[in-house]
C-alpha cells in the first residue's frame, strides 16, 4: 500500500473512531440528562408530595384542626399534579407511578372517610367504641397507603440509580473497547510507519552513506510495496549504474597513468638520449673553428657558429624538457619554506647576472609556505626569470613578489595568493588559455629568448602542491602572475556583496615570454 | 522486509480477534474463577394454593430460580394461608405461608414464630357477598344476619372493619365459621345470608348467586400482607438456607414485574385460582419481597383489634418487632427492607 493510501486509511479510521467517541459521549450525556431528570422528579414525589401529605395527616390526626385539612387537600392537588406527568416510558417504572397515583387517590379516599367520621360523633357508648376503631383503622390505613408510597418512591429512585450506573457503565465498556481499538490502529500504524518507511528510510541513509565512502557496491534491497520501495530501486539502480561507471573510469586512469608514465620515460631517455650526439656537434663545431679556423672563411664561419648557436639552444631546449620531466617524476616533499627568502636570492642572482640593467625587486618579507623547496626553487626561479626576460626592454624594470588577496579565478571567493608582477610587454588576454602550455610562446624568439617551457615547468610545480595558477595582462602594460599553494584556502574570505577594490595589482606595463 | 511485513500482518490478525474475543467472553472468563457450585438444600415449605399470594413461590419453580439457588424446594399445598402456618408450626413444614391475622394470633397465642419475608400485598382482594332476597343492599344490611367467615383469618378482620365502618358490633350479627371452600354451598344453600372471604372464593359466590347476590369489596387502599414464616429457632440455625431462598424469590419477583403476563400465566396453572382472579376490578395485587413497616403497624392494628373483641387471652399488645427476622432479607437485599430500626 502507498504511502499516501496508508496515511489517508489511518485518518480515516481515526476519524471514525473518533466520531464514534463523539456520538457515545454525546448519547451518554443525553441518557444521563434524561436519568437526572427523573431522578429530580422521584426526589420531587418523595420531598414535595409524600413527605408533606404524612406530616399534615399527622397533625390532622392530633389536632383536628381545619388548617391542617386544608393544608392536606392543598399537598394532595399539588401531588396529584405532580403524578399527572409522564416522565417514565419503561413499563416497570411507569407501572411504580401509577401504583403511587392508585395510592394517592386511595389516601384521599381514607383521609376523607376520617374527616367524615369526625363530622358524626357516635351517639352511644357502643357507637364510639366502633367510631373509634374505625378511626384507628383509617389512621392504620393512612399509615400503611404512605408507606408504600414511600417504598414505591425507593424503587423507583432505585431504578433510576441503577439506569444511571448502567448507562455509564455501557459508556465505559464503549469507550474502552474505542480507546482499544484507537490503541490497535496507532500501534498498527506505528508497526506499519517502522517497516514500511523508517526501515527503508534508514537503508537508504546506509546507502548515501556508503557513496560518500565511495563504495558503490552498497545495495538497499529494499522491498515495500509503496514511494520508498520505489526510490530504493531506483537507488539501487543507480548504484549499479555508478559502480560499473566508476570501475570504467578506474580501468581507464590506471591506463592514463600508465600511458604518462610511458611518456614521461619517453621523453626523459629521448632528451638524455640527445644531448650527448648535441655535445658531439657542438664539439665538433668547435674544433673546426679551432683546428681549421684560419682555413674557412667568413661565410663558413658564420655557418658554423650558426650551428654551434642552434645546437646550444637545443640543449636549453633539453634541458627545459628534462626539468619538467624531472619536476613530473620527483616525489615531493612537506616542509616549511621561507618564499621570502627563496625569492630574494634568485632576486640576486637575476641581478648579479644583468649587472648593466636597472631592476628593481620588491620582495614582501616574511612570506612563507608548506612545500617542497626544490621544487618550489623552480617555480619562482621560472617566474622570476620570466619576469626579468620581458621586462627586458625597459629602463627601469620592476618586479614584485608578494602576496594579496583576490577573488580569481573564482568570482565571489576571495582568498590569499602569492603574486609575480612585472612591469614588462605584458600579453593579450586573450591567448592566455595558450600561456601554460609546453613549447608555447607569445612573443617571437627573436624578441625574447625561451624554449617555451617554463611556465608549463611553473605550472607543474604549483599542480604537484594542490594548487592553482593563472595571469592577468594587458599588452605593454605589465603582468602579473598568481598562484596559490593548496588545493582550497582553509579561510576562503567571501567577497563582499559590492567590490569596490578587487586587485589593485595591475599596474606597470610588461611584455613576457609564456614559454 | 517481506518478514516483517507478514509479522505485522500476523500480528494485526492475531490482536483484533483476541481482542474482540477478550470483550465478548468476559462473563465466561470471569465464570472460570465462581466458586464451586454448593451441595443442593432441602426445604419444606407449607402454602395456600388457593390464594394468589403464594405465586412467587411457584413462580421460581416454574422458572427453575430454587434450582440456580442449589435449592431442592418441596411445597406442601393447603387451603388456606392459617392451614399452612398450622402445618409450619406443627415442624410439617420449614416454612409456611401466612396473612397477617393468623400471624397475629399466633404471636399472641405464644407460638414460636418468626417472618422472614412478605411475599405478596393485596389491595381490595377482600369483601363480603351477600343474599339480596335476604334484604341486604348495602353493609348496614348486615346487621342480625348470619355471616360465614372463617375465624383466624384476614376474612375475619375485614369483616370486622366493615362492620364496624358502618358502625355495626360483631354482637349484632351472627358470625358462622366456615372454611373458605364451604362458604360458596353454604351462601347457595341459604345457611348464612352472607359471606366475608377473598378471592377467587368472593368471585365464586358472587357467580354462584348470580343477580341475587351483592358484593361488598374492602377499598382497594386496605392492604393485606401475604408473608413467609417459621420456627425462630431453624431460622436461625439455617441462615444460608433462608438466604438462597430469598434470593430465588427476589428473581421471581424481578420475573414478573418484567414478564407480568407470563407470570400470570404461570401462577394461575400452578395454583387453584381462576385465570380471571388477576382481573377482577379494585384488586391490586403485588408481588414484592420485602419486610415493611407496614407489616409491623398492620399486625399491631390487629392484635388491638383481637384484645378488643376478645378474640384472644392477651390483655396487650406484644412488640411484633421482635417476630421480625430481617436478618437474612438485610443480607441479600437490604433495600427492601423499610422497617424502622
Amino acid at each position: 500500500m502507498q504511502i499516501r493510501t496508508q496515511q489517508y486509511v489511518g485518518a480515516l479510521i481515526s476519524a471514525l473512531l473518533m466520531a464514534l467517541i463523539g456520538v457515545t459521549l454525546i448519547h451518554s450525556m443525553r441518557t444521563t440528562d434524561q436519568a437526572i431528570q427523573r431522578s429530580d422528579f422521584v426526589n420531587s414525589l418523595n420531598a414535595k408530595g409524600i413527605s408533606g401529605l404524612r406530616l399534615v395527616t399527622v397533625e390532622y390526626i392530633i389536632y383536628r384542626s381545619e388548617r391542617a385539612k386544608q393544608q392536606w387537600q392543598l399537598r394532595h392537588d399539588s401531588f396529584a399534579q405532580l403524578l399527572a406527568q409522564d416522565v417514565f416510558e419503561d413499563p416497570t417504572e411507569q407501572s411504580i407511578l401509577e401504583n403511587i397515583r392508585q395510592q394517592n387517590q386511595y389516601l384521599k379516599d381514607a383521609f376523607s372517610a376520617l374527616v367524615d367520621l369526625n363530622r358524626e360523633p357516635g351517639g352511644s357508648v357502643q357507637e364510639a367504641a366502633l367510631t373509634r376503631e374505625v378511626e384507628r383503622r383509617l389512621v392504620t390505613q393512612l399509615m400503611l397507603i404512605s408507606q408504600d408510597s414511600v417504598i414505591d418512591a425507593r424503587r423507583l429512585a432505585q431504578i433510576t440509580a441503577d439506569k444511571i450506573r448502567e448507562s455509564q457503565r455501557q459508556t465505559s465498556q464503549l469507550l474502552t473497547i474505542l480507546v482499544g481499538l484507537i490503541g490497535i490502529v496507532i500501534a498498527s500504524h506505528f508497526v506499519t510507519t517502522l517497516n514500511q518507511i523508517l526501515t527503508p528510510i534508514k537503508r537508504l541513509k546506509l546507502g548515501v552513506e556508503a557513496f560518500a565512502r565511495g563504495e558503490f557496491s552498497f545495495r538497499t534491497r529494499v522491498k515495500v510495496n509503496n514511494e520508498l520501495g520505489v526510490l530504493s530501486q531506483t537507488f539501487d539502480q543507480m548504484a549499479e549504474r555508478l559502480g560499473e561507471t566508476m570501475t570504467a573510469l578506474e580501468r581507464k586512469t590506471i591506463q592514463l597513468l600508465e600511458t604518462n608514465r610511458e611518456l614521461e620515460s619517453f621523453s626523459y631517455s629521448v632528451s638524455h638520449d640527445l644531448r650527448s650526439p648535441l655535445r658531439g656537434i657542438d664539439g665538433w663545431g668547435l674544433a673546426l673553428i679551432e683546428d681549421y679556423g684560419e682555413q674557412l672563411d667568413a661565410t663558413a664561419h658564420t655557418y658554423v657558429e650558426r650551428i654551434r648557436a642552434d645546437t646550444q639552444r637545443m640543449g636549453q631546449l633539453i634541458d627545459d624538457l628534462l626539468l619538467l620531466a624531472r619536476v613530473t617524476r620527483a616525489e615531493i616533499k612537506h616542509e616549511l619554506v621561507d618564499l621570502s627568502g627563496l625569492a630574494q636570492s634568485v632576486a640576486d642572482r637575476l641581478k648579479s647576472a644583468q649587472s648593466e640593467r636597472r631592476i628593481e625587486f620588491v620582495i614582501q618579507p616574511g612570506l612563507s609556505a608548506a612545500g617542497d623547496p626544490r621544487l618550489l626553487e623552480i617555480g619562482l626561479t621560472n617566474l622570476l626569470d620570466n619576469a626579468s626576460k620581458f621586462t627586458g626592454t625597459r629602463a627601469e624594470a620592476r618586479i614584485e613578489f608578494g602576496e594579496t588577496v583576490t577573488d580569481e579565478p573564482e568570482p565571489g571567493v576571495r582568498r590569499r595568493v602569492y603574486f609575480v608582477r612585472d612591469n614588462g610587454v605584458g600579453f593579450d588576454m586573450a591567448h592566455a588559455q595558450r600561456l601554460f602550455g609546453a613549447f608555447q610562446r607569445m612573443h617571437k624568439t627573436s624578441e625574447f629568448p625561451g624554449t617555451g617551457i617554463g611556465l608549463a615547468t611553473v605550472q607543474r610545480v604549483v599542480h604537484r602542491h594542490g594548487g592553482s595558477v593563472w595571469a592577468n595582462a594587458k599588452p605593454d602594460q605589465g603582468c602579473t602572475f598568481y598562484f596559490t599553494l593548496s588545493p582550497a584556502n582553509p579561510n576562503p574570505l567571501r567577497m563582499p556583496t559590492r567590490v569596490d577594490d578587487g586587485i589593485s595589482e595591475t599596474s606597470n606595463e610588461n611584455s613576457k615570454e609564456t614559454s | 522486509m517481506r518478514y516483517a511485513r507478514r509479522t505485522e500482518v500476523l500480528l494485526l490478525a492475531a490482536t483484533v480477534p483476541l481482542f474482540l474475543l477478550t470483550i465478548f467472553a468476559w462473563p465466561s472468563i470471569r465464570g472460570w474463577y465462581a466458586p464451586p457450585a454448593l451441595p443442593k438444600e432441602k426445604i419444606t415449605i407449607a402454602l395456600c394454593n388457593t390464594y394468589p399470594g403464594s405465586g412467587l413461590l411457584y413462580l421460581a419453580v416454574a422458572k427453575g430460580f430454587y434450582v440456580q439457588e442449589d435449592l431442592d424446594v418441596t411445597l406442601q399445598p393447603y387451603t388456606t394461608g392459617l392451614d399452612a402456618m398450622k402445618a409450619m408450626l406443627e415442624k410439617r413444614a420449614d416454612l409456611g405461608t401466612t396473612g397477617d391475622t393468623p400471624l397475629m394470633f399466633a404471636v399472641m397465642a405464644g407460638h414460636p414464630v418468626a417472618v422472614v419475608a412478605t411475599i405478596f400485598t393485596a389491595g381490595g382482594a377482600f369483601g363480603t357477598v351477600a343474599r339480596r332476597d335476604q334484604g341486604i343492599e348495602s353493609i348496614s344490611d348486615l346487621k342480625s344476619k348470619r355471616i360465614g367467615v372463617t375465624r383466624g383469618t384476614d376474612g375475619d378482620f375485614i369483616l370486622s372493619t366493615m362492620l364496624a365502618r358502618s358502625r355495626i358490633s360483631p354482637d349484632h350479627v351472627k358470625l358462622v365459621p366456615l372454611p373458605p371452600e364451604a362458604m360458596v354451598d353454604a351462601l347457595t344453600a341459604g345457611k348464612v345470608d352472607a359471606v366475608t372471604s377473598w378471592e377467587p372464593w368472593l368471585t365464586r359466590a358472587q357467580k354462584s348467586l348470580g343477580e341475587k347476590g351483592v358484593e361488598f369489596r374492602i377499598d382497594s387502599g386496605f392492604v393485606l400482607n401475604f408473608s413467609l414464616a417459621g420456627d425462630p429457632e431453624w431460622i436461625q440455625n439455617h441462615p444460608d438456607k433462608i438466604q438462597r431462598l430469598l434470593r430465588a424469590l427476589l428473581r421471581a419477583q424481578k420475573f414478573a414485574d418484567e414478564n407480568w403476563s407470563e407470570a400470570q400465566a404461570i401462577i394461575v396453572k400452578s395454583e387453584q385460582i381462576d385465570p380471571a382472579t388477576f382481573d377482577t376490578a379494585g384488586t391490586r395485587y403485588r408481588f414484592v419481597v420485602q419486610l415493611s413497616q407496614g407489616l409491623l403497624i398492620l399486625l399491631e392494628d390487629m392484635a388491638r383489634w383481637a384484645i378488643q373483641n376478645k378474640l384472644t387471652d392477651r390483655t396487650t399488645v406484644p412488640n411484633f418487632l421482635d417476630v421480625i427476622d430481617t436478618t437474612a432479607l438485610t443480607a441479600v437485599s437490604p433495600d427492601t427492607v423499610t422497617i424502622v430500626r
